[in-house]
Protein backbone atom coordinates (compact mmCIF):
# COMPACT_ATOMS: atom_id res chain seq x y z
CA UNK A 1 0.00 0.00 0.00
CA UNK A 2 2.62 2.36 0.69
CA UNK A 3 5.12 1.31 -1.87
CA UNK A 4 1.66 2.23 -4.07
CA UNK A 5 1.02 5.69 -2.45
CA UNK A 6 4.94 6.35 -2.92
CA UNK A 7 4.55 5.51 -6.41
CA UNK A 8 1.99 7.51 -7.16
CA UNK A 9 3.57 10.67 -5.26
CA UNK A 10 6.48 9.84 -7.56
CA UNK A 11 4.52 10.34 -10.14
CA UNK A 12 2.62 13.41 -9.57
CA UNK A 13 5.30 14.85 -8.87
CA UNK A 14 7.63 14.16 -11.94
CA UNK A 15 4.52 15.05 -13.89
CA UNK A 16 4.07 18.66 -12.56
CA UNK A 17 7.79 19.25 -13.18
CA UNK A 18 7.48 18.47 -16.27
CA UNK A 19 4.00 20.83 -16.73
CA UNK A 20 5.99 23.28 -14.75
CA UNK A 21 8.79 22.85 -17.70
CA UNK A 22 6.21 23.18 -20.54
CA UNK A 23 4.55 26.40 -18.66
CA UNK A 24 8.62 27.97 -19.07
CA UNK A 25 8.32 27.15 -22.54
CA UNK A 26 5.32 29.05 -22.87
CA UNK A 27 6.07 31.50 -20.58
CA UNK A 28 9.40 32.29 -23.16
CA UNK A 29 6.93 33.00 -25.84
CA UNK A 30 4.54 35.46 -23.85
CA UNK A 31 7.91 37.13 -22.63
CA UNK A 32 8.55 37.99 -26.25
CA UNK A 33 5.74 39.38 -27.38
CA UNK A 34 5.76 41.48 -24.19
CA UNK A 35 9.41 42.92 -25.17
CA UNK A 36 7.70 42.99 -28.71
CA UNK A 37 4.91 45.30 -27.23
CA UNK A 38 7.88 47.51 -25.51
CA UNK A 39 10.13 48.08 -28.35
CA UNK A 40 7.01 49.29 -30.21
CA UNK A 41 5.87 51.84 -27.21
CA UNK A 42 9.47 52.90 -27.81
CA UNK A 43 9.65 53.41 -31.49
CA UNK A 44 6.61 55.41 -30.89
CA UNK A 45 7.97 57.36 -28.51
CA UNK A 46 10.93 58.21 -30.99
CA UNK A 47 9.26 58.73 -34.17
CA UNK A 48 6.27 60.96 -32.96
CA UNK A 49 7.51 62.90 -29.85
CA UNK A 50 11.29 62.94 -30.63
CA UNK A 51 11.70 61.67 -27.26
CA UNK A 52 15.31 61.00 -26.02
CA UNK A 53 15.83 57.60 -24.46
CA UNK A 54 15.68 58.55 -20.91
CA UNK A 55 12.43 60.28 -21.58
CA UNK A 56 11.10 57.91 -23.41
CA UNK A 57 12.30 54.95 -20.92
CA UNK A 58 10.26 56.77 -18.17
CA UNK A 59 6.64 57.00 -20.08
CA UNK A 60 6.73 53.29 -20.86
CA UNK A 61 8.34 52.29 -17.28
CA UNK A 62 4.94 53.80 -16.88
CA UNK A 63 2.66 51.46 -18.88
CA UNK A 64 4.27 48.12 -18.18
CA UNK A 65 4.78 45.70 -15.31
CA UNK A 66 8.12 44.25 -13.65
CA UNK A 67 10.86 43.69 -14.05
CA UNK A 68 10.39 45.90 -17.36
CA UNK A 69 9.23 49.06 -15.62
CA UNK A 70 12.46 48.50 -13.22
CA UNK A 71 14.96 48.02 -16.01
CA UNK A 72 14.10 51.41 -17.62
CA UNK A 73 13.38 52.95 -14.41
CA UNK A 74 16.69 52.15 -13.81
CA UNK A 75 18.27 52.77 -17.35
CA UNK A 76 16.83 56.49 -17.28
CA UNK A 77 18.05 57.14 -13.81
CA UNK A 78 21.92 55.77 -15.01
CA UNK A 79 21.72 58.25 -17.75
CA UNK A 80 20.89 61.18 -15.72
CA UNK A 81 23.73 60.36 -13.53
CA UNK A 82 26.04 61.19 -16.14
CA UNK A 83 28.81 59.16 -14.36
CA UNK A 84 30.94 58.25 -16.96
CA UNK A 85 30.53 55.52 -19.70
CA UNK A 86 29.06 55.20 -23.13
CA UNK A 87 24.96 54.69 -23.84
CA UNK A 88 25.66 50.85 -24.62
CA UNK A 89 27.16 49.65 -21.17
CA UNK A 90 24.61 51.07 -19.51
CA UNK A 91 22.37 49.46 -21.63
CA UNK A 92 23.78 46.08 -21.63
CA UNK A 93 24.66 45.97 -17.75
CA UNK A 94 20.63 47.09 -16.79
CA UNK A 95 19.96 44.35 -19.31
CA UNK A 96 21.92 42.11 -17.83
CA UNK A 97 21.01 43.00 -14.07
CA UNK A 98 17.28 43.10 -14.40
CA UNK A 99 15.76 40.91 -17.28
CA UNK A 100 18.03 37.53 -16.11
CA UNK A 101 15.19 37.06 -14.25
CA UNK A 102 12.61 38.02 -16.83
CA UNK A 103 12.14 35.04 -18.20
CA UNK A 104 13.10 35.93 -21.69
CA UNK A 105 15.56 32.88 -23.58
CA UNK A 106 18.96 33.98 -23.30
CA UNK A 107 19.51 34.24 -26.71
CA UNK A 108 17.36 37.21 -26.65
CA UNK A 109 18.61 38.72 -23.67
CA UNK A 110 22.02 38.55 -25.75
CA UNK A 111 20.54 40.29 -28.87
CA UNK A 112 18.78 42.61 -26.83
CA UNK A 113 22.08 43.73 -24.86
CA UNK A 114 23.51 44.01 -28.16
CA UNK A 115 20.97 46.58 -29.17
CA UNK A 116 22.00 49.44 -27.20
CA UNK A 117 24.85 49.72 -29.03
CA UNK A 118 22.61 51.02 -31.89
CA UNK A 119 20.52 53.31 -30.45
CA UNK A 120 20.97 57.06 -29.45
CA UNK A 121 22.57 57.89 -33.32
CA UNK A 122 22.28 61.10 -34.76
CA UNK A 123 20.24 60.01 -37.26
CA UNK A 124 16.16 59.75 -36.75
CA UNK A 125 15.90 57.26 -39.63
CA UNK A 126 18.59 55.04 -38.74
CA UNK A 127 17.31 55.06 -35.33
CA UNK A 128 13.54 53.86 -35.87
CA UNK A 129 15.34 51.82 -38.84
CA UNK A 130 17.28 50.09 -36.06
CA UNK A 131 14.21 49.23 -34.00
CA UNK A 132 12.43 48.13 -36.97
CA UNK A 133 15.36 45.69 -37.78
CA UNK A 134 15.23 44.52 -33.92
CA UNK A 135 11.08 43.98 -34.13
CA UNK A 136 11.84 41.75 -37.48
CA UNK A 137 14.54 39.58 -35.84
CA UNK A 138 12.03 39.76 -32.83
CA UNK A 139 9.45 37.91 -34.49
CA UNK A 140 11.51 35.54 -36.87
CA UNK A 141 12.74 34.32 -33.27
CA UNK A 142 9.04 34.35 -32.19
CA UNK A 143 7.61 32.30 -35.17
CA UNK A 144 10.60 29.93 -35.01
CA UNK A 145 9.41 29.68 -31.21
CA UNK A 146 5.92 29.20 -31.80
CA UNK A 147 6.63 26.59 -34.28
CA UNK A 148 8.83 23.65 -32.25
CA UNK A 149 6.93 24.98 -28.80
CA UNK A 150 4.07 22.76 -29.07
CA UNK A 151 5.44 19.82 -29.92
CA UNK A 152 8.24 20.91 -26.83
CA UNK A 153 5.29 21.23 -24.58
CA UNK A 154 3.94 18.02 -25.23
CA UNK A 155 6.78 16.60 -24.78
CA UNK A 156 7.80 18.05 -21.74
CA UNK A 157 4.61 17.03 -20.15
CA UNK A 158 5.30 13.37 -21.71
CA UNK A 159 8.57 13.03 -20.41
CA UNK A 160 7.21 14.40 -16.54
CA UNK A 161 4.69 10.96 -16.90
CA UNK A 162 7.01 8.69 -18.04
CA UNK A 163 9.75 9.29 -16.00
CA UNK A 164 7.87 9.09 -12.90
CA UNK A 165 6.31 5.76 -14.46
CA UNK A 166 9.79 4.64 -15.05
CA UNK A 167 11.35 5.63 -11.48
CA UNK A 168 8.28 4.25 -10.11
CA UNK A 169 8.92 0.44 -11.82
CA UNK A 170 12.78 0.83 -11.02
CA UNK A 171 12.13 1.32 -7.08
CA UNK A 172 9.09 -0.77 -6.73
CA UNK B 1 21.56 73.96 -8.79
CA UNK B 2 23.32 76.01 -11.60
CA UNK B 3 26.80 74.63 -10.59
CA UNK B 4 25.16 71.12 -10.63
CA UNK B 5 23.58 71.58 -14.44
CA UNK B 6 26.43 72.95 -15.87
CA UNK B 7 29.32 70.41 -14.01
CA UNK B 8 26.42 67.35 -15.15
CA UNK B 9 27.29 67.92 -18.86
CA UNK B 10 30.88 68.20 -18.74
CA UNK B 11 33.45 65.08 -19.14
CA UNK B 12 34.48 63.76 -15.70
CA UNK B 13 37.96 64.30 -16.15
CA UNK B 14 36.65 68.40 -16.85
CA UNK B 15 34.37 67.91 -14.48
CA UNK B 16 36.95 66.90 -11.94
CA UNK B 17 39.60 69.87 -13.09
CA UNK B 18 36.96 72.52 -13.09
CA UNK B 19 35.72 71.48 -9.53
CA UNK B 20 38.92 71.64 -8.41
CA UNK B 21 39.43 75.73 -9.61
CA UNK B 22 36.74 76.41 -6.98
CA UNK B 23 35.03 79.11 -9.29
CA UNK B 24 32.70 80.66 -9.03
CA UNK B 25 30.11 80.15 -10.88
CA UNK B 26 27.88 83.10 -11.60
CA UNK B 27 30.98 84.70 -12.92
CA UNK B 28 32.01 81.81 -15.04
CA UNK B 29 30.67 82.70 -19.06
CA UNK B 30 32.17 80.25 -20.93
CA UNK B 31 34.05 76.57 -21.14
CA UNK B 32 35.68 75.71 -24.38
CA UNK B 33 36.63 72.41 -25.41
CA UNK B 34 38.76 71.81 -29.08
CA UNK B 35 40.18 68.44 -29.38
CA UNK B 36 43.79 68.04 -28.58
CA UNK B 37 43.81 72.04 -27.57
CA UNK B 38 43.76 72.77 -24.48
CA UNK B 39 40.83 73.61 -21.99
CA UNK B 40 39.80 77.35 -21.57
CA UNK B 41 37.57 79.16 -19.86
CA UNK B 42 36.53 82.38 -19.93
CA UNK B 43 35.49 83.83 -16.29
CA UNK B 44 34.76 87.72 -14.94
CA UNK B 45 35.63 88.22 -18.47
CA UNK B 46 39.03 87.11 -18.96
CA UNK B 47 40.63 83.70 -20.35
CA UNK B 48 41.94 80.89 -17.85
CA UNK B 49 43.26 77.94 -18.57
CA UNK B 50 42.11 74.83 -16.31
CA UNK B 51 44.79 71.99 -15.48
CA UNK B 52 46.16 69.22 -13.67
CA UNK B 53 48.42 71.50 -11.71
CA UNK B 54 51.81 73.25 -12.17
CA UNK B 55 51.21 75.22 -14.55
CA UNK B 56 49.84 72.99 -17.45
CA UNK B 57 46.92 72.83 -19.24
CA UNK B 58 44.47 69.70 -19.73
CA UNK B 59 44.58 68.64 -22.96
CA UNK B 60 41.03 67.83 -24.17
CA UNK B 61 41.23 64.46 -25.81
CA UNK B 62 38.17 63.35 -28.54
CA UNK B 63 36.88 60.71 -26.08
CA UNK B 64 35.78 64.25 -23.95
CA UNK B 65 34.11 65.31 -27.04
CA UNK B 66 32.46 62.08 -27.44
CA UNK B 67 31.29 61.58 -23.65
CA UNK B 68 30.07 64.97 -23.84
CA UNK B 69 28.35 64.92 -26.49
CA UNK B 70 27.00 61.92 -24.93
CA UNK B 71 25.51 63.96 -21.83
CA UNK B 72 23.96 66.99 -23.80
CA UNK B 73 22.01 65.22 -25.80
CA UNK B 74 20.87 62.48 -22.90
CA UNK B 75 22.43 60.11 -25.49
CA UNK B 76 19.83 60.67 -27.90
CA UNK B 77 21.48 62.63 -30.65
CA UNK B 78 18.50 62.11 -33.04
CA UNK B 79 16.17 63.78 -30.75
CA UNK B 80 18.11 66.76 -31.20
CA UNK B 81 18.39 66.86 -35.02
CA UNK B 82 17.04 70.14 -36.00
CA UNK B 83 19.08 72.40 -32.85
CA UNK B 84 22.10 70.51 -34.82
CA UNK B 85 21.42 71.63 -37.88
CA UNK B 86 21.73 75.40 -36.03
CA UNK B 87 25.43 74.21 -34.89
CA UNK B 88 24.11 74.54 -31.08
CA UNK B 89 22.11 72.50 -28.51
CA UNK B 90 20.62 74.37 -25.24
CA UNK B 91 20.38 72.33 -22.12
CA UNK B 92 18.98 72.51 -19.15
CA UNK B 93 19.00 75.89 -17.57
CA UNK B 94 18.85 77.66 -21.04
CA UNK B 95 22.80 77.17 -21.23
CA UNK B 96 24.06 77.20 -25.01
CA UNK B 97 26.13 74.33 -26.04
CA UNK B 98 27.79 74.88 -29.74
CA UNK B 99 29.79 72.85 -31.79
CA UNK B 100 31.60 72.55 -34.63
CA UNK B 101 32.85 69.65 -36.91
CA UNK B 102 32.43 68.55 -40.11
CA UNK B 103 28.64 69.36 -41.42
CA UNK B 104 26.49 67.15 -43.18
CA UNK B 105 24.74 68.52 -46.53
CA UNK B 106 21.63 67.40 -47.74
CA UNK B 107 19.80 69.55 -50.89
CA UNK B 108 22.85 72.06 -49.88
CA UNK B 109 21.60 72.50 -46.91
CA UNK B 110 23.13 71.68 -42.95
CA UNK B 111 21.67 68.36 -42.74
CA UNK B 112 23.68 67.63 -39.63
CA UNK B 113 27.09 67.89 -37.75
CA UNK B 114 29.78 64.86 -37.54
CA UNK B 115 33.33 64.19 -36.01
CA UNK B 116 32.55 67.22 -33.34
CA UNK B 117 36.04 68.48 -32.49
CA UNK B 118 35.22 71.95 -30.57
CA UNK B 119 32.28 72.26 -27.95
CA UNK B 120 31.62 75.86 -26.46
CA UNK B 121 29.78 75.71 -23.94
CA UNK B 122 27.90 79.26 -22.82
CA UNK B 123 26.96 79.94 -19.56
CA UNK B 124 23.32 81.48 -19.19
CA UNK B 125 22.84 83.88 -16.72
CA UNK B 126 19.71 85.68 -15.33
CA UNK B 127 20.12 88.96 -13.90
CA UNK B 128 17.30 90.09 -12.38
CA UNK B 129 16.52 93.78 -12.47
CA UNK B 130 18.77 94.44 -15.24
CA UNK B 131 15.99 95.98 -17.27
CA UNK B 132 15.04 98.01 -14.63
CA UNK B 133 16.70 101.26 -16.26
CA UNK B 134 14.95 100.58 -19.49
CA UNK B 135 11.30 100.68 -18.47
CA UNK B 136 11.04 104.84 -17.81
CA UNK B 137 12.22 104.94 -21.66
CA UNK B 138 9.71 101.72 -22.97
CA UNK B 139 6.78 102.63 -21.83
CA UNK B 140 4.06 105.06 -22.12
CA UNK B 141 1.02 104.86 -20.02
CA UNK B 142 1.47 101.96 -18.76
CA UNK B 143 2.03 100.19 -21.59
CA UNK B 144 4.80 98.94 -23.39
CA UNK B 145 5.94 100.33 -26.59
CA UNK B 146 6.86 98.44 -29.64
CA UNK B 147 10.38 97.55 -28.29
CA UNK B 148 13.46 96.30 -30.77
CA UNK B 149 16.76 95.13 -28.85
CA UNK B 150 19.86 95.90 -30.73
CA UNK B 151 23.18 93.89 -29.63
CA UNK B 152 26.41 92.43 -30.74
CA UNK B 153 26.80 88.77 -29.28
CA UNK B 154 27.47 88.36 -25.95
CA UNK B 155 26.44 92.01 -24.99
CA UNK B 156 23.35 90.63 -22.61
CA UNK B 157 20.33 90.65 -25.05
CA UNK B 158 19.22 87.43 -24.18
CA UNK B 159 19.22 88.48 -20.55
CA UNK B 160 17.81 91.46 -20.96
CA UNK B 161 14.80 90.47 -23.04
CA UNK B 162 14.44 87.70 -20.43
CA UNK B 163 14.11 90.58 -17.51
CA UNK B 164 11.77 92.81 -19.63
CA UNK B 165 9.68 89.79 -19.84
CA UNK B 166 9.30 89.16 -16.11
CA UNK B 167 8.64 92.78 -15.36
CA UNK B 168 6.01 93.11 -18.33
CA UNK B 169 4.50 89.77 -17.29
CA UNK B 170 4.47 90.48 -13.25
CA UNK B 171 3.72 94.41 -13.73
CA UNK B 172 5.81 96.98 -12.31
CA UNK B 173 6.18 101.01 -11.34
CA UNK B 174 6.04 101.48 -15.60
CA UNK B 175 3.98 99.05 -16.96
CA UNK B 176 0.91 96.68 -15.91
CA UNK B 177 1.10 92.99 -15.84
CA UNK B 178 0.20 91.99 -19.17
CA UNK B 179 0.14 88.40 -20.91
CA UNK B 180 3.30 87.86 -22.57
CA UNK B 181 3.57 84.76 -25.01
CA UNK B 182 7.15 84.07 -25.65
CA UNK B 183 8.64 82.02 -29.12
CA UNK B 184 11.78 80.78 -27.48
CA UNK B 185 12.79 78.67 -31.03
CA UNK B 186 16.48 77.60 -29.14
CA UNK B 187 14.84 77.60 -25.23
CA UNK B 188 17.22 80.39 -24.15
CA UNK B 189 14.88 82.81 -22.54
CA UNK B 190 12.81 80.39 -20.66
CA UNK B 191 15.46 77.76 -20.80
CA UNK B 192 12.79 74.79 -20.54
CA UNK B 193 13.31 71.65 -19.70
CA UNK B 194 10.41 69.59 -20.79
CA UNK B 195 8.11 72.55 -21.58
CA UNK B 196 8.73 74.41 -18.10
CA UNK B 197 10.78 77.06 -17.89
CA UNK B 198 13.57 76.90 -16.15
CA UNK B 199 14.21 80.57 -15.76
CA UNK B 200 11.60 83.46 -13.95
CA UNK B 201 9.80 84.57 -17.02
CA UNK B 202 6.71 86.28 -14.77
CA UNK B 203 3.29 84.98 -13.93
CA UNK B 204 1.63 86.17 -16.93
CA UNK B 205 4.14 84.44 -19.30
CA UNK B 206 3.20 81.56 -21.86
CA UNK B 207 6.00 79.81 -23.46
CA UNK B 208 6.29 78.43 -27.25
CA UNK B 209 9.09 76.41 -26.80
CA UNK B 210 11.27 75.17 -29.42
CA UNK B 211 9.25 76.72 -31.89
CA UNK B 212 10.34 78.40 -35.76
CA UNK B 213 9.63 82.47 -34.61
CA UNK B 214 7.70 83.26 -37.57
CA UNK B 215 5.20 80.22 -37.37
CA UNK B 216 5.13 80.03 -33.29
CA UNK B 217 3.98 84.12 -33.05
CA UNK B 218 1.00 83.37 -35.38
CA UNK B 219 0.31 80.37 -33.19
CA UNK B 220 0.29 81.94 -29.97
CA UNK B 221 -1.65 85.37 -31.37
CA UNK B 222 -4.60 82.10 -32.10
CA UNK B 223 -4.10 80.68 -29.45
CA UNK B 224 -3.14 82.52 -26.28
CA UNK B 225 -3.75 85.88 -27.17
CA UNK B 226 -0.88 87.83 -25.30
CA UNK B 227 -0.50 91.05 -24.83
CA UNK B 228 3.13 91.64 -25.53
CA UNK B 229 5.11 89.05 -27.96
CA UNK B 230 8.74 88.72 -27.62
CA UNK B 231 10.81 86.58 -29.48
CA UNK B 232 14.46 86.23 -29.42
CA UNK B 233 17.12 87.01 -32.57
CA UNK B 234 14.30 88.18 -35.34
CA UNK B 235 16.15 88.53 -38.73
CA UNK B 236 14.50 85.99 -41.28
CA UNK B 237 12.04 87.35 -44.02
CA UNK B 238 9.79 85.57 -42.49
CA UNK B 239 10.12 86.66 -38.76
CA UNK B 240 9.70 90.06 -39.95
CA UNK B 241 6.87 89.50 -41.72
CA UNK B 242 5.21 87.53 -38.80
CA UNK B 243 6.73 90.44 -36.29
CA UNK B 244 4.39 93.05 -38.81
CA UNK B 245 1.12 90.84 -38.62
CA UNK B 246 1.77 90.37 -34.90
CA UNK B 247 1.82 94.43 -34.71
CA UNK B 248 -1.49 94.31 -36.76
CA UNK B 249 -3.21 92.62 -34.70
CA UNK B 250 -2.60 94.42 -31.70
CA UNK B 251 0.19 92.98 -30.01
CA UNK B 252 2.73 95.18 -28.40
CA UNK B 253 6.34 93.57 -29.89
CA UNK B 254 9.27 92.56 -27.94
CA UNK B 255 12.40 91.57 -30.31
CA UNK B 256 16.13 91.31 -30.70
CA UNK B 257 18.47 91.43 -33.24
CA UNK B 258 22.32 90.99 -33.98
CA UNK B 259 23.76 94.43 -34.92
CA UNK B 260 25.84 97.15 -33.50
CA UNK B 261 23.96 100.18 -33.97
CA UNK B 262 20.79 101.99 -35.28
CA UNK B 263 22.54 102.18 -38.89
CA UNK B 264 23.49 98.90 -39.15
CA UNK B 265 19.62 97.86 -38.75
CA UNK B 266 18.78 100.96 -41.14
CA UNK B 267 20.33 99.18 -43.67
CA UNK B 268 19.24 95.45 -43.05
CA UNK B 269 16.48 94.89 -46.81
CA UNK B 270 13.15 93.84 -44.57
CA UNK B 271 13.98 95.49 -40.73
CA UNK B 272 15.78 98.42 -42.36
CA UNK B 273 12.02 99.01 -43.82
CA UNK B 274 10.27 98.52 -40.69
CA UNK B 275 12.03 101.19 -39.42
CA UNK B 276 11.64 103.35 -42.25
CA UNK B 277 7.99 103.08 -41.42
CA UNK B 278 8.54 103.58 -37.84
CA UNK B 279 7.19 100.29 -36.64
CA UNK B 280 8.64 100.23 -33.68
CA UNK B 281 8.51 102.36 -31.30
CA UNK B 282 11.85 101.97 -29.28
CA UNK B 283 15.25 100.90 -29.68
CA UNK B 284 17.62 99.96 -26.75
CA UNK B 285 20.90 99.31 -28.08
CA UNK B 286 23.09 97.41 -25.97
CA UNK B 287 27.21 97.07 -25.90
CA UNK B 288 29.98 95.96 -24.22
CA UNK B 289 32.11 98.89 -24.07
CA UNK B 290 31.78 99.77 -19.96
CA UNK B 291 30.42 96.01 -19.12
CA UNK B 292 28.41 93.41 -20.43
CA UNK B 293 24.74 94.90 -21.16
CA UNK B 294 26.17 98.58 -21.34
CA UNK B 295 23.16 100.16 -22.47
CA UNK B 296 24.49 102.23 -25.49
CA UNK B 297 21.58 104.21 -26.16
CA UNK B 298 17.39 104.29 -26.18
CA UNK B 299 16.58 105.41 -29.09
CA UNK B 300 12.36 106.92 -29.91
CA UNK B 301 10.49 105.53 -33.51
CA UNK B 302 12.49 108.72 -35.30
CA UNK B 303 15.73 107.80 -33.51
CA UNK B 304 16.07 110.30 -30.90
CA UNK B 305 18.24 109.53 -28.29
CA UNK B 306 16.56 109.59 -25.03
CA UNK B 307 18.51 107.71 -22.80
CA UNK B 308 22.25 106.79 -22.46
CA UNK B 309 24.26 105.12 -19.83
CA UNK B 310 27.41 106.99 -18.95
CA UNK B 311 30.80 105.91 -17.16
CA UNK B 312 30.48 105.07 -13.44
CA UNK B 313 30.48 108.95 -11.66
CA UNK B 314 29.53 110.50 -14.78
CA UNK B 315 26.17 110.70 -13.92
CA UNK B 316 23.23 109.70 -16.98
Amino acid sequence: MLKIAGGLLLIAGTTLMGMRAASGIQDEYRQMQYLQQIIYMLQSEIRYSRAYLGEAFLHIKEQVREPYAGWLFQMSRSMDKREGGMFSDIWETETEAYLSVSGLPQEERRRLAALGGRLGAADMDMQVKTLELYQEQLAVSMSEKREGMRTKMRLCRCLGVMSGIFLTVLLI
Amino acid sequence: MQRDRILKVLPMKVRRLIDEEQLQFDYLQEIRLRTGKPLLMVYRGDELMAGPGRGRPYIVTKEDIREMMGYISNYSLYAYEQEMKQGFITIEGGHRVGMTGQAIIEDGKVKNIKYVSSVNLRIAHEVLGCADAVFPYVSCNRQLCHTLVISPPRCGKTTLLRDMIRQISDGNAWVRGMSVGVVDERSEIGGCYMGVAQNHLGMRTDVLDCCPKAEGMIMLIRSMSPEVLAVDEIGAAEDVHAVEYAMHCGCKMLASIHGASMEEIRKKPLLGRLVQEKRFERYIVLGSHLHPGQIEGIYDGRGSLLYEEQPAGQGV
